[in-house]
């Protein structure tokens, strides 16, 4: 039997001018059932770090986090 | 037929994506985010850069594919898109006062017409509610009579 492979953590940086903090807020809320999320921030980026509750699925995650925050972006008429 | 690579955008064919640099003076933040949202079912966008000087979206396809064509193809795609985009505003921004005009008056009209209903129709909607002359109109006619006889 295979051992379950560790969850991956994958880190995000997304540009703080382009990305807002509020629309990221809600897509880790939204993304709860898939993987757990946390976002900080430093001078120029928010650092968005996720864990995959289940097995590694690579960067799609990533991937369809960040259309995610855009798409949040667009249709909650913040951009 | 083989497309030619638009020069502000940069093929990566190792990692399958695209990187289209964008001058924020020709196209608008808000015509990237536009142009980008329409991509969204097709490809994973990522926008970074300096929205004063040098936007750069890179946009890498969902389907796993590394074909040039087809990523030079999306760049040509995207670059239609920021220019439909910038029209459709440039557009709005002249038609907004004839906009607001036609809006305004039939704002009005309906808020006129509105009044005119409101003064002759209740809400009842059980129907329930009797006109006073039919409850109370009887009963005046009879006190009429009496006050004549005498």
């Amino acid at each position: 039997m295979k051992k379950a492979e560790k969850n991956e953590k994958i880190r995000i940086k997304l540009n703080k001018r382009f990305y807002k903090i509020s629309a990221i807020n809600e897509s880790i809320k939204e993304f709860e059932n898939v993987c757990r999320g946390r976002v900080e921030e430093d001078k120029d980026f928010f650092v968005v770090e996720l864990e995959s509750k289940e097995k590694a699925i690579g960067n799609i995650l990533k991937y369809e986090f960040c259309n995610y925050v855009l798409a949040t972006m667009k249709n909650n008429n913040l951009v | 037929m083989p497309q030619k690579e638009a020069k502000n955008i940069k093929l990566n064919e190792k990692e399958g994506s695209i990187c289209i640099t964008i001058n924020p003076r020709i196209y608008p933040l808000d015509v990237v985010y536009s142009a980008a949202y329409v991509f969204l079912d097709r490809a994973y966008i990522v926008i970074d850069g300096d929205p004063k000087k040098e936007v750069v979206v890179e946009l890498r396809l969902k389907e796993q594919d590394n074909n040039p064509y087809n990523l030079e193809k999306m760049g040509n795609d995207f670059n239609n898109e920021l220019l439909s985009y910038a029209f459709y505003k440039k557009q709005a921004e002249k038609n907004a006062p004839v906009r607001q005009a036609i809006m305004q008056r039939a704002l009005l009209t309906s808020e006129l017409s509105e009044g005119i209903e409101n003064t002759d129709s209740i809400d009842d909607p059980e129907g329930i509610a009797v006109p006073w002359e039919e409850k109370y109109g009887k009963i005046l006619c009879k006190e009429d009579e009496k006050s004549r006889k005498k």
